[in-house]
């Protein structure tokens, strides 16, 4: 370990003394980021709205426009998409030049075509969802002519970033970039594989799918899963991988353990689709499948955690000072929470239980709050002041009010979601001693409803985090600059 | 030998080659001969100047 803190001090020294940097590609960044902070409120404020909903029916409205099953993938894809694929496209764009030491193939037009090109596709699917424009099928909601140009854009995306990895000068291909390849290349496979629908007119919106029945259901969820492991998984393991060393100021604990779980965890997720799908019409094999494959991921999910935590040995003291990296190591005790939860959920007999109830939302929520979220917010906290050639926060306090706030509102979040979803699934299977089901439907409705409640405090409180880093991020780039663009704190002391 | 013997020798042939694969993978990975290249790619991050 000793060996490791010293290497980490002078190799940068040894091996480069300072060379001509190439002139990165920063400004349809800097959008990338604001559209990440955007999206982000926007979608957490549709969520808090969703989850009042659910508990109080009457803010439905009375219109179509405004009824749950039209908010509902508004907010799902707003966060997923819209936030989670803007940061991922700022991360990746911002990596893939510096580990890369090579400027964005197009430069700044490709930039800015891939920002105003996903964020439009962002635009045109979220209001066909608001007036009802949707195919159904849950996290692929857009219709044939929003899914043709995302392709579109999606396609330029790889060859933008493949063909930046193509003229790098740096030899070796650090390892957040093949999770940010994965990520790209197969989120691009998982698109076209679910999206085969034959338009019904020219003219209009609607389409058909080209599977049906219960290959139908496999291929969506063979999608929907792989959409959780490649683009929630891979490519936010690739923001990991840059942004948690540069906040510790480490190098990664092991290099031979990112190998090893990269490709455990890409063989892997590719079969676990199937757990949603238990006890259905699926053939019994695929499912016994799809849950072993689930419990197998468990150990190069860990891998991933345990990697990003044991880069902080030796530095652990700057979790008291530095609140981006202690959301970013909230972010990975996230992903282990979900990553331990989620084989166990995919057994079939504790799916029987789970599925279908609360529990799984929680679940969800645990992996997109904790781990998507905080890990979000620890590389804004980091790169959203140097983006605008900034050395530091206008104010940690602030960013530490917003660590605690909004983690407190994860946990609201996902104990009522445990005790509402069990108790549902309970409520479910019961029988009374003539043999019938003790209870109806809306009995366990009704049960629920203080659950509902206190999830929804848990939401609000995590929006008010994100306005909080919102206002800090904006007094950052705005407060007075003291020194040249470029020179910051880190790069200083391994200069001296 | 018909189709659907044939497509239920290359599934196994399948596994068996992406086991092979795999553990291909990790023997590279952790060959001795390599420590030193990853001690370099580990410092990639921290060389740049932000």
């Amino acid at each position: 370990m000793h060996d490791n803190v010293i290497a980490a001090a002078d190799a940068p020294l040894a091996r480069h003394t300072p060379r001509a940097q190439p002139l990165y590609v920063e400004a349809p960044l800097r959008a990338f980021a604001v559209a990440t902070i955007f999206w982000g409120i926007a979608g957490f404020l549709v969520g808090v709205y969703i989850a009042f909903q659910l508990a109080f029916p009457a803010l439905n409205l009375g219109l179509e426009y405004t009824t749950f099953g039209r908010l509902r993938p508004l907010h799902t894809s707003a966060v997923i998409f819209a936030f989670g694929g803007n940061a991922l496209m700022l991360t990746s764009l911002y990596v893939v030049q510096r580990t890369c030491r090579a400027r964005l193939l197009g430069g700044d037009d490709a930039g800015w075509f891939l920002f105003w090109g996903y964020n439009f596709f962002i635009v045109i699917a979220a209001t066909g969802y608001l007036l009802g424009v949707t195919q159904g099928k849950e996290y692929a909601e857009p219709e044939w002519y929003a899914d043709l140009w995302l392709t579109f854009v999606w396609v330029a995306y790889l060859v933008i970033y493949g063909g930046t990895i193509l003229r790098r000068e740096e030899p070796h291909i650090y390892v957040a970039n093949w999770f940010f390849l994965a990520f790209i290349i197969t989120v691009a496979v998982l698109h076209l594989g679910n999206n085969m629908a034959l338009p019904v007119s020219f003219a209009g919106a609607k389409s058909y799918g080209a599977a049906a029945g219960v290959q139908d259901a496999m291929i969506q969820w063979w999608y929907g899963h792989n959409a959780v492991g490649f683009f929630l998984t891979s490519g936010f393991l690739g923001m990991m991988y840059y942004f948690v060393p540069k906040q510790a100021e480490r190098p990664i604990y092991s290099y031979r353990l990112s190998i090893v779980h990269f490709w455990a965890l890409t063989f892997l997720y590719i079969w676990a689709g199937p757990h949603h799908l238990h006890h259905t019409a699926l053939p019994d094999w695929a499912q016994v499948l799809g849950m072993v494959f689930s419990i197998m991921l468990w150990m190069p999910s860990w891998g991933g955690m345990i990697n990003g935590l044991m880069t902080l040995s030796g530095a652990w003291d700057k979790l008291r000072t530095d609140p981006g990296l202690r959301f970013s190591v909230a972010a990975l005790g996230f992903y282990g929470i979900a990553t331990f939860e989620g084989p166990v959920m995919s057994i079939r007999a504790v799916n029987s239980l789970s599925h279908y109830t609360d529990w799984t939302i929680g679940h969800v929520h645990s992996g997109a709050l904790g781990w998507n979220g905080f890990i979000t917010f620890g590389v804004l906290y980091w790169l959203v002041p140097r983006l605008w050639g900034r050395t530091a926060l206008w104010s940690t306090k602030l960013a530490n009010w917003h660590f605690w706030i909004a983690t407190l509102g994860i946990l609201l979040y996902i104990t009522s979601m445990w005790v509402s979803g069990i108790m549902q699934g309970l409520m479910w299977r019961a029988y009374d001693h003539l043999g019938f089901l003790q209870y109806s439907f809306v009995e366990t409705v009704a049960a629920m409803h203080p659950y509902y409640v206190i999830r929804a405090m848990g939401g609000v409180l995590y929006l008010i985090g994100a306005l909080l880093m919102a206002y800090n991020l904006y007094r950052s780039v705005r407060a007075p600059q003291e020194e040249p663009h470029g020179i910051l704190p880190a790069a200083a002391r391994v200069a001296a | 030998m018909d189709i659907h013997e044939f497509h239920s020798l290359l599934t196994t042939a399948w596994v068996i080659w992406f086991f092979v694969l795999f553990t291909g993978i990790v023997v590279w990975a952790f060959r001795p001969s390599r420590r030193e290249r990853f001690e370099t790619a580990r410092q990639i991050p921290l060389r740049d100047t932000e």
